[in-house]
């Protein structure tokens, strides 16, 4: 086999096994401890797998890669301790694994293709058309203009091959999730230590020769275009998903008018979906030097990789890989004014003025929160009305009515175009000249609560009110002042993110807040709008809060009336939708469920003759395959010739079964003489706890059944092939046995046509302890089987167990406990592996089952509480002196 | 297990020394190496029950070395750790004879147990090795 191969000095042989019978069996059993832990590792592994699919918390890709590596390691052990075990028997095995290992890392490794075509375009180039290149929000600018005469700046786009290219030049990219890997992965008290740590290597990272040229001939292209006046050039990234086909979910690309029209796509879906706008540099002018586009160009992409932008991305569910980037280079000039517009109002439906923001130089003065800025609303229809809300200077407005108006008739012009509403950012010259930099759709206002429900179930007293809706919703939490870096450091997850201003930066605790509160800022900003679609409740422009609510301990935000109060208002909370979870249906999700599906199935039955191994589909078939094999191999080793009289006895006990124990380590006395061991002497606390709860309570037979059950009985016992013993596995036509040592106990058992196996290790390694039930079989049909099971499941449940059923057989484990609960759970495992017996035949008999339910519910809970006996001198679990049991 | 000799290899010299700190205080013998080069002139020299080696480091790297230490000294157990979830670099790095492969940052524990669980291996092969040759 070859994972032999890395063993040149260990010969494996019988002949050295039986040269030193105990150091073998030493090594042996140690080789099995280990399989044991591997075991145990990959069942911990799976429910962390089976939890993190069900979306509670965000997790990106280096989640989805750590727990697959995790698992596979797990298996491989599994896999090379049973080899050990049972050297070149189980080849068959490893195709296996390499094919199922393969699948899974495809799914998790695989890489998009080296993206083809021209690194850099002029703004209006047909090769941007395709929706791969570039963010179709960019490239439809050059649309615009041509359809409908409005003016954008000249400009070209470094596309998404260029980016790809400069992310993989030299390893970077790797390096890059080599370093989240290494920080353990995205937390609050490391995301901007390593967010800067990456931003710096993408900074100091050499651009690849052709990406360069390809820029620098772009610039000289634009210097000529726009006459050779030095004028700035502003640079703009953006960061967009693509789904498998290269669409944008749920757009309508229209490639001749580079217009966007909504195309229904299911709830939440809408253009531009998961795209977010990186603000880079301004260069000086379309002379920059080359080392001076460079920089600018690397210090846009880093942006990627700033605190907020991660957060954004890991919240959405969007892999790296998967998310495009490009970068716009534009000519601005020197702008007075600029802003952002929408044509309705995002958070009411029926609002449909036109919602200006205006700032001094460059819309992003109005997105970073860092100013106070102009709002208007701008009436639609004539008389046009212009209405003021100034943030800036009240005796300056930034704009005026008719500059005002003219904004939003541009804006009106490609909602026009595009048939649905627009957000748009815009520029005002100091000719007057507006100029349109980017349009994109507005996302659906939320329908507005009905206001009677507010004013009725608002109490008097608030904390603060006055603000203005930037989301919409209500949330309660801790309150949380954010002033400094080091206030983000202790944020609490679910606390109320307060703040004098909405800064963008402070987006990097957006997934982990349940509310927003600042001081200053509008729904234009960057922070308030990623608040709105993460469906967190904010309200901006309450101004005193950071003093008001200091202090306090909870409040309450209700983001539809604006309004902050004390403590948990139900009436509010509870009528409000919960905070949107995009996980479910975003890429890292599905790739982690595609994953899962090779992973988690047992798609075999142990019990059935085709459990072999070259039929192992998943790591879950192989593991199992391994520990079925590897506990065979055990118990075939100790029964050998050799090592039977010392190892091998049966229990002497005063009953008709005959029980078998072997030794795996220490668990014998030393020089205990003879075919029979007494339960008393047996020196392993896994057994003694299981056997004392085996014989605590005297099993009190049968239960009466009905003819009907009785009849299922018969039936089955001629006409199910499982029940006749001939055809049954190995080991349940064998004796029944333990194999036990010290801190391992390991019961297989057939009591009648049912098959119970208890494992267990008890060690001083709390988190490798476990205990194990499993039941299987019975004598009536499958359908009172199914029931039996099912009714086992939930009486271990009660006890802590997490059982898993399939068809007539159960599974159900305790994992990560200390010594003492691990006792006092194998009682409970023992009584019920006695006294479930013969149960499936009254699973119909609900009054009857009613009565057993309370029984054995009350006697686990006796046998649980008991104190927890030391081994010297205990007996064998029975309350008399005697030894043995009546079962 | 008092007493076991651990050598740690990383680049990350920061790592090392805090691993080392916190191993020699459940009684093991530690040492520490920043390069695959460093470790295998380290083990021509020394005793070494078990090697705790990071997979990338400049020059041989983790899983070079991991070969040399195989090799040259079989008696050795080697655990790796890599800050990088590449399952086909840890299967590798298994076949290659590594006893086992940890994800950074390593629960501290887990690697206890790992060392211990190495450590045993290795004495426990070692009386075998002895006992056939005897």
């Amino acid at each position: 086999m070859s994972w032999l191969r890395w063993l040149p000095f260990r010969k494996k042989t019988a002949a050295s096994s039986a040269t030193r019978p105990e150091d073998a069996f030493a090594a042996r059993y140690h080789r099995f401890k280990l399989f044991l832990g591997a075991w145990g590792k990959f069942q911990e592994l799976m429910t962390e797998l089976e939890l993190t699919l069900c979306c509670v918390n965000p997790f990106g890709m280096q989640t989805v890669r750590a727990l697959c590596t995790r698992i596979t390691t797990q298996v491989f052990q599994c896999m090379r301790q049973l080899d050990e075990l049972a050297p070149g028997r189980f080849a068959a095995l490893e195709e296996r694994f390499n094919a199922v290992q393969s699948e899974v890392a495809a799914l998790v490794y695989g890489r998009t293709d080296d993206m083809d075509g021209p690194l850099a375009l002029p703004l209006g180039d047909p090769g941007l058309d395709s929706a791969d290149r570039a963010d179709p929000a960019m490239t439809r600018l050059a649309g615009l203009r041509g359809a409908l005469g409005v003016r954008v700046p000249e400009g070209f786009i470094a596309t998404a091959a260029a980016c790809q290219r400069m992310m993989r030049h030299g390893g970077l990219q790797e390096e890059v999730s080599r370093r989240v890997q290494a920080s353990g992965g995205i937390r609050p008290d490391n995301i901007e230590g390593l967010s800067s740590s990456i931003r710096s290597l993408i900074l100091d990272a050499p651009v690849p020769d052709d990406v360069a040229d390809a820029l620098m001939d772009s610039m000289r292209s634009l210097r000529q275009r726009t006459g050779g006046v030095p004028v700035r050039v502003l640079l703009r990234g953006r960061v967009w998903p693509l789904t498998t086909d290269g669409a944008i979910p749920g757009t309508g690309h229209d490639a001749s008018t580079g217009l966007v029209s909504v195309i229904s796509g299911g709830e939440g879906a809408q253009a531009d979906d998961g795209g977010m706008t990186l603000w880079g540099p301004l260069l000086s002018g379309t002379d920059a030097d080359r080392e001076s586009v460079l920089a600018a160009f690397r210090a846009t992409l880093a942006l990627k990789y700033s605190p907020q932008a991660t957060i954004y991305r890991r919240y959405r569910g969007l892999r790296d890989a998967g998310t495009c980037v490009c970068v716009g280079f534009f000519v601005v000039g020197d702008p007075v004014a600029g802003g952002v517009a929408y044509t309705g109002n995002p958070l009411h439906v029926r609002d449909d003025s036109v919602h200006v923001y205006a700032g001094a130089g460059l819309p992003e003065s109005v997105e970073t929160g860092e100013h106070d800025v102009d709002a208007y609303h701008v009436w639609r229809t004539a008389p046009r009305g212009v209405r003021l809300h100034s943030h800036a200077r009240p005796d300056a407005p930034v704009l005026d009515d008719a500059q005002a108006c003219a904004v939003a008739d541009l804006a009106l012009t490609v909602e026009a175009a595009a048939g649905c509403r627009q957000e748009v950012d815009w520029l005002l010259d100091a000719a007057g000249r507006l100029t349109l930099l980017h349009a994109r759709l507005l996302p659906e206002a939320a329908p507005l609560p009905p206001e009677e429900r507010i004013e009725d179930s608002c109490p008097a007293e608030a904390l603060a009110c006055g603000g203005v809706t930037v989301s919409p919703g209500a949330a309660c939490g801790p309150v949380h002042v954010v002033r400094t870096l080091e206030d983000i450091r202790t944020f609490p997850d679910g606390g109320v993110l307060v703040v004098e201003r909405p800064l963008a930066a402070w987006g990097m605790v957006l997934d982990r807040a349940c509310a927003v509160v600042a001081e200053y800022g509008t729904p234009a900003c960057s922070l308030g709008a990623v608040a709105r679609e993460f469906g967190k409740p904010a309200v901006f422009g309450l101004r005193g809060a950071v003093e008001a609510l200091s202090g306090v301990d909870s409040v309450t935000v209700c983001g539809d009336a604006g309004v902050v109060y004390a403590d948990y208002v139900y009436d509010i909370v509870s009528a409000a939708p919960p905070a949107h979870n995009f996980m479910p249906r975003s890429p890292v999700h599905r790739t982690l469920a595609e994953a899962a599906h090779h992973i988690l199935p047992l798609t075999f039955d142990p019990e059935s003759p085709d459990f072999k191994a070259r039929n192992c589909q998943t790591f879950h078939d192989i593991a199992r395959y391994c520990h079925e094999q590897a506990v065979g191999e055990m118990f075939r080793f100790g029964s050998q010739q050799a090592y039977a009289p010392s190892r091998v006895k049966q229990l002497q006990c005063d009953v008709p079964k005959q029980f078998w124990v072997v030794d795996l380590d220490d668990a014998f006395p030393v020089g205990l003489k003879g075919p029979l061991v007494l339960a008393s002497r047996i020196q392993s606390v896994p057994f003694r706890a299981l056997w004392r709860g085996m014989n605590a309570i005297p099993w009190e037979g049968p239960p009466p059944v009905d003819a009907k059950g009785f009849l299922s009985v018969m039936f089955e016992a001629t006409a199910n092939p499982h029940l006749d013993p001939a055809s049954q596995s190995a080991f349940f036509s064998e004796k029944n046995y333990f194999m036990v040592s010290s801190n391992y106990c390991s019961l297989h058992s057939r009591f009648g046509f049912h098959f119970v196996a208890v494992e267990s290790l008890v060690g001083e390694r709390t988190q490798e302890n476990y205990v194990v039930f499993q039941l299987r079989g019975g004598a009536a049909n499958i359908e009172r089987r199914i029931l039996r099971v099912q009714f086992v499941a939930e009486l271990l449940q009660n006890f802590g167990f997490t059982p898993v059923v399939r068809r007539d057989a159960l599974t159900a484990r305790l994992e990560g406990i200390d010594r003492e609960t691990a006792e006092r759970h194998l009682r409970v495992a023992g009584h019920l592996t006695i006294h479930t017996r013969q149960m499936d035949m009254i699973m119909t008999d609900v009054a009857q089952l009613a009565v057993r339910r309370e029984k054995l519910l009350a006697e686990c809970a006796r046998l649980r509480d008991e104190p927890v006996e030391r081994m010297e001198g205990a007996g064998d679990g029975r309350p008399s002196d005697t030894d043995g049991g009546d079962i | 297990m008092n007493g076991i000799r651990v050598l740690l290899v990383d680049d990350e010299t920061e790592c090392t020394e805090m691993l080392s700190l916190r191993l020699a205080r459940r009684g093991m013998l530690t040492a520490t190496a920043a390069s695959g080069e460093e470790a295998v002139a380290h083990l021509a020299d020394h005793e070494v029950d078990v090697v705790v080696m990071d997979v990338k480091m400049p020059g041989m790297g983790g899983i070079g070395a991991l070969e040399h230490i195989r090799r040259d000294h079989p008696g050795t157990e080697v655990i790796m750790l890599s800050g990088h979830a590449d399952m086909t670099v840890a299967v590798e790095g298994m076949r290659l004879g590594a006893f086992g492969y940890l994800m950074k940052p390593a629960d501290f524990d887990e690697l206890l147990y790992k060392i211990e669980d190495a450590c045993k291996q290795s004495r426990l092969d070692r009386k075998l090795a002895e006992g056939d040759r005897a």
